[in-house]
C-alpha cells in the first residue's frame, strides 16, 4: 500500500505540473506570439504590439526609450489577439534605444523582452 | 545465548530491510527531483530554442545522490526515533538542491543578445521563482511535514 508520504509527493508533483502549465503554454506559442508593427501617423511614429498567445498576460507594459525620454503604455490584462500601442514623436524616434515589453504570465511569471538596435529614424 | 543471537538476527534483518527501503525512498526522490523536474526546465529551454544549462559535473552529482541515498537509509534505520524525520527532511532538501543544480543553479532564464536579424537584438528574461515556490509549497513542505506527522502519530499510538 502507498504511504502517506509518497501520496503527498505524487499529489505535490501533479500540483507543480499545474503551476508549470501556463509557463509551458506561453513558451510553446512564443515563436509567433509577438508582432511589433511600426507605422507613421502625422508627425508621430506608432508602435503597436500584437499579442497572439493563448495564455493571458497581466500588468503589461510597453516601454520605449528614445534619447533621455521614456514612453510607456500599459494594460491590466492582455488576451490572445489584443494589441497595445503607443506613439512617439518622429524626432524622438531618431534616437530610439530600445523597445521593451514586460508582463506576468497568468499573473505568476514575470517576463520581459527587449529589442535593441531598432532604427526608428 | 540463543536470545542474543535472535536479537542480533532481528536487528540485522531490520538494517537490511532499512537499506532496501532507503534505496527505494532515495530512488523515488531522485526520479522526482533529479529527473522529472529538471526535464520540465529543459523542455522550457527547448521551447525557446535555447541550449539547456550544463548539468553539474558527474563527480558532484554522484556525491549528492550518494548523500541523498545515505540520508534516506539512515532515516529508515532510525525509524521510530526523533532523528528519523530530521534525516528525511535533510534528504528532501538535498533532493531540492539536486533539482536546482540539475537546472543550471539559476532561478531565472536570462538570455541577452539573441540576433533576430537586420541588426536587431533581443534580450529575454523569465523569472522561474514561482515554479520553485510551487515545488517547495506543494512537494517539499508537505513531505517534511508528513515525516514529522508520521513520527508523532507513531509515538501517540504506542
Amino acid at each position: 500500500m502507498i504511504s502517506l508520504n509518497k501520496l503527498t509527493l505524487l499529489v505535490g508533483l501533479i500540483l507543480s505540473i499545474f503551476v508549470a502549465a501556463p509557463l509551458y503554454t506561453f513558451l510553446s506559442g512564443l515563436e509567433d506570439g509577438f508582432n511589433v508593427e511600426v507605422e507613421s501617423i502625422d508627425e508621430e511614429l506608432r508602435i503597436t504590439l500584437y499579442y497572439n498567445i493563448e495564455i493571458p498576460l497581466t500588468e503589461v507594459k510597453l516601454v520605449v526609450k528614445a534619447g533621455d525620454r521614456i514612453y510607456e503604455a500599459s494594460a491590466k490584462k492582455l488576451y490572445e489577439g489584443d494589441t497595445l500601442s503607443l506613439q512617439i514623436p518622429f524626432k524622438a524616434a531618431e534616437s530610439l534605444e530600445y523597445i521593451r515589453f514586460e508582463g506576468s504570465i497568468a499573473g505568476l511569471y514575470k517576463v520581459s523582452l527587449t529589442l535593441r538596435g531598432v532604427t526608428g529614424g | 545465548m540463543a536470545s542474543t543471537e535472535g536479537l542480533v538476527g532481528k536487528w540485522g534483518l531490520r538494517v537490511i530491510f532499512s537499506i532496501i527501503l532507503g534505496f527505494i525512498d532515495a530512488a523515488f526522490f531522485y526520479v522526482a527531483f533529479g529527473v522529472l523536474l529538471p526535464s520540465i526546465i529543459e523542455q522550457l529551454y527547448m521551447q525557446l530554442g535555447l541550449t539547456p544549462p550544463p548539468t553539474p559535473a558527474p563527480g558532484s552529482r554522484i556525491l549528492l545522490i550518494t548523500a541523498i541515498t545515505g540520508v534516506f537509509i539512515m532515516a529508515r534505520i532510525l525509524a521510530g526515533t526523533p532523528l528519523s524525520p530530521v534525516f528525511r527532511t535533510a534528504g528532501i532538501l538535498l533532493s531540492l538542491n539536486l533539482a536546482i543544480a540539475a537546472s543550471g543553479g539559476e532561478l531565472a532564464i536570462s538570455v541577452s543578445g539573441i540576433d533576430v536579424g537586420e541588426g536587431v537584438q533581443l534580450d529575454f528574461q523569465l523569472d522561474l521563482t514561482p515554479l520553485y515556490a510551487g515545488i517547495i509549497l506543494f512537494i517539499v513542505f508537505p513531505s517534511i511535514l508528513g515525516s514529522f506527522i508520521d513520527y508523532y502519530l507513531g509515538e501517540a499510538s504506542r
